[in-house]
């Protein structure tokens, strides 16, 4: 071992300053989760303003500069600062758990991208104070984008991206790195957890996807303020390049937001229905084919742009081609509850829930790869009432599930099952009144992004309907934040299995302490926690293995004490030279952002470097693990 | 049955060295996309100003400069400190003597193909891109330079070495393309 080493430091473990400084994945998993959760209700309210503005035809509530802004912050808010960080949330959290990891690969580096996610989604949202949020849509078409100047919102949009995008790839780099170097021995990659595989797959999408639209954001900037002719259609250069760009990223994304909710779907599958995933290799293998085909279907959003029949014909068929590994994971989940012995939990619920609204969202995603049909859907309601299927109906109500599933493991407690299965219903039914009106609307022809529609169209009922529904929602969301305080403060304790799970995260215990696990797993199967616990009878039927009933782990727990002579666990130290880094990042960000005004963008740019190398030379000079006896 | 903690966390080098490789991968796709920009936007053509006599000068600096900084990680595998430093030192004055023409270029480039033209955004955002990675490449040496005149690395830390110079390499190799689309095609 080339690191200087010592015990789990045990000194500032509460207190503001210990979770600042932390690099503890758990910790900064917890952090993830409630900023996600806290951008989450910020993005639902400007939802809930959005949907009483088109309550009623010809809407007063908001200016039409208003809902340009708060349209546009909401597809930012959801993508960027909630569902990609809640992902983030489970990732840090469980994926050392599931591979039996102490610690991940590069600590630092992971505290690094939550506080450079959180300072860049403050810094986009500041924006609301200095002159305006950005206001072109998340997706940022050009030459609008280039164009618009009003104020500097847009600029506000290419580097608030940008940062956030920079802070994905570090804690994708950090993903991959844990999990092909730190698995517990014999944990092959074919035994890991799917959500583990789901996260190698989403973290190598960002890996590749996020420089591209990098390329395109740099581009946007330099385009509103250098004089750059990149996407000027009147000299030589193509807004059509800037489609490409940013759905060559785009596309992939999707898949970013959605992998992780599948893979946790697949956790919560088996252990609910007491039997193994159906297919694991197969559901593995599929969320790697989606990985690759998400790359060669992007053009599918470009149907109307003129890209030539056989273009769209190769990304038609490239579109239907996806469905089939999607397709395959769907059976897969159908097969594993199928003879199951099923316990309809509040997570379970919430898995039924994805797969029913993955499927409704999964075939309007398919009509989109008829590229007559899609030129009709293009930019109407029928897109939005799509993707709300796939990221709502689907993502959302995965990472939903996963909270019921994992929030024992988090805080020793348990959700109260009774009020998360009336939210659960709430949700369902109030995001359906939301999302299914809207597929009517669009193909009666109503476009997105207006911030109001005349009446005698035929609109007006289905948009009150819809309003009604996202009502329904915001309660469901309020049961939900409800039930989080209170089961925290006194929910009934959670034992270190209270699911009678089947992955390791479930032999330490609840919450799990700083170094994970006293001793490191020896993995020999898929699924080892269960072949712990049961064998297999004459008839073959599942039998508990009697001399580990109960809480083994707890067991070992108690017998020993880390930090004894030969059972030394080292864990890194505490530092606060990331977070100065990331402030430094987003202070050069802001400088950027005011390229419009040098003198305030070349203090701020300066300041920045300066913060930034000052957190860079501190880490790079700092020793991972002091030396503290 | 149990295998301790600090026996199966892999070596601090071997892990580094997996999560560079993860991050010039990364690197790789934004050049490349900056690269199927130029050819998106423009095709093969280019502005006739461009220097290709400065853009040769650059090109012969930097395989000097990956030269030296092989020697530097090779000194520093070797354990022969003053060598390393020396090394470090040479790459590091030909990493500035290229800035310094950059700038060069620049100034005259502005007059002949300024940003505002399709040949001159093109240019720009990409030598920039360049630059600001071998930029960054400097401080990185820089630090490992002023690290070891403190006497502050020692035997364990020849990867920090061996990972600077490959960072330094990679950008040496994005300059050979950026040499070929930009100066020669």
């Amino acid at each position: 071992m080339a690191v200087a080493t010592t015990t789990a430091p045990t000194a500032s473990t509460s207190g503001l300053w210990s979770w600042i400084t932390t690099v503890d994945h758990k910790r900064i998993g917890i952090m993830y989760a409630v900023s996600a959760f806290v951008f989450f209700l910020v993005g639902g309210t400007e939802a809930l303003l959005i949907r009483l503005q088109l309550a009623t035809p010809n809407g007063t509530l908001l200016s039409a500069d208003a809902y340009n802004q708060l349209f546009t912050m909401h597809g930012l808010t959801m993508v960027f600062a909630v569902i990609m960080p809640i992902a983030a949330a489970y990732q840090n959290y469980f994926v050392p758990l599931q591979i039996g990891a102490r610690d991940v690969a590069f600590p630092r580096l992971n505290a690094f991208a939550f506080w450079l996610f959180l300072f860049s989604a403050l810094f986009l949202y500041s924006s609301f104070v200095v002159g305006g949020a950005p206001d072109g849509a998340w997706v940022g078409y050009a030459p609008l984008s280039t164009q618009l100047k009003e104020f500097i919102r847009m600029d506000y949009y290419a580097i608030g991206a940008q940062l956030l995008g920079v802070a994905s790839l570090a804690g994708s780099v950090n993903f991959i790195a844990t999990i092909f170097t730190m698995r517990a021995p014999g944990m092959t990659l074919l035994r890991m957890p799917v959500f583990t595989w789901m996260t190698v797959v989403t973290s190598f999408l960002l890996l590749l996807s996020l420089p591209v639209i990098g390329v395109g954001l740099w581009q946007i900037l330099f385009d509103r303020n250098f004089g750059t002719l990149f996407y000027a259609a009147q000299a030589q250069g193509d807004p059509l390049l800037w489609q490409h760009l940013f759905w060559i990223f785009g596309h992939p994304e999707v898949y970013v937001l959605i992998l992780p909710a599948m893979g946790i779907v697949s956790e919560i599958l088996p252990v609910f229905s007491r039997k193994p995933l159906f297919g694991y290799a197969f559901v593995v293998f599929s969320g790697i084919a989606i990985g690759f085909l998400g790359f060669g279907v992007w053009a599918h959003h470009m149907f109307t742009a003129g890209l030539g029949p056989v273009a769209e014909a190769g990304f038609g068929l490239a579109t239907m081609l996806i469905a089939i590994p999607t397709g395959v994971k769907i059976f897969n989940w159908i097969g594993t509850t199928w003879g199951g012995k099923l316990r309809l939990t509040t997570a379970m619920l919430f898995s039924l829930g994805f797969i029913a609204m993955f499927v409704i969202g999964g075939l309007s995603g398919v009509t989109h790869s008829i590229v007559p049909a899609d030129t009709q859907q293009h930019d109407s309601y029928y897109i939005v009432a799509h993707f709300h299927y796939v990221l709502f109906g689907g993502a959302v109500f995965g990472y939903m599930a996963g909270i019921y599933y994992w929030f024992p493991k988090w805080t020793g407690r348990f959700l109260d099952e009774k009020l998360g299965k009336v939210q659960f219903w709430i949700t369902f039914v109030g995001f359906n009144l939301t999302f299914a009106p809207m597929h009517i609307l669009g193909l009666d022809g109503m476009p997105r992004r207006t911030y109001r529609y005349p009446e005698g169209l035929g609109f007006e009922f289905w948009n009150l309907l819809a309003t009604i529904g996202s009502f329904l929602i915001a309660l469901g969301v309020l049961l939900l934040l409800i039930n989080l305080v209170k089961s925290y403060r006194k929910g009934a304790p959670a034992p270190a299995d209270p699911w009678d799970g089947r992955t390791l995260e479930w032999t330490t215990s609840s919450p799990p302490p700083v170094h994970n696990f006293d001793e490191i797993p020896v993995v020999h199967h898929v699924d080892d926690f269960w072949y712990r616990k049961y064998g297999v009878d004459e008839e073959g039927r599942a039998v508990r293995v009697p001399e580990v009933t109960g809480g083994t782990v707890e067991v070992e727990v108690g017998g020993e004490d880390h930090g004894e002579a030969g059972h030394d666990i080292h864990m890194p130290s505490p530092s606060y030279f990331p977070i100065i880094a990331a402030a430094g990042v987003v202070v050069i960000g802001a400088g950027l952002t005011f390229s419009s005004t040098p003198l305030v963008g070349f203090t701020l740019l300066g300041l920045g470097v300066i913060v930034t190398l000052w957190g860079l030379m501190g880490w790079a000079g700092e020793p991972i693990t002091k030396e503290a006896h | 049955m149990t295998v301790h903690g600090a026996a199966h966390h892999p070596p601090y080098a071997e892990l580094h060295r997996f999560g560079l490789r993860l991050f010039i991968a990364s690197e790789a796709f934004l050049f490349g996309v900056l690269f199927a920009a130029r050819f998106y936007l423009l095709g093969f053509e280019r502005a006739e100003a461009v220097n290709v006599t400065l853009g040769v000068v650059l090109t012969i600096i930097l395989l000097t400069a990956t030269w030296s900084s092989h020697r530097a990680a090779a000194a520093a595998r070797a354990g022969d400190r003053g060598a390393m430093q020396g090394q470090l030192l040479l790459t590091m004055a030909l990493g500035v003597l290229f800035l310094a023409l950059v700038v060069v270029e620049w100034s005259a480039g502005f007059r002949e193909f300024p940003i505002s033209t399709p040949y001159g955004s093109i240019f720009y955002l990409i030598t920039g891109t360049h630059s600001l990675h071998l930029l960054i490449g400097l401080f990185v040496l820089a630090s490992l330079f002023l690290q070891a005149r403190r006497g502050r690395l020692g035997e364990g830390d020849v990867w920090k070495v061996e990972g600077g110079v490959a960072y330094w390499q990679f950008v040496d190799v994005v300059w050979l393309f950026v040499f070929t689309i930009l100066y020669v095609l």
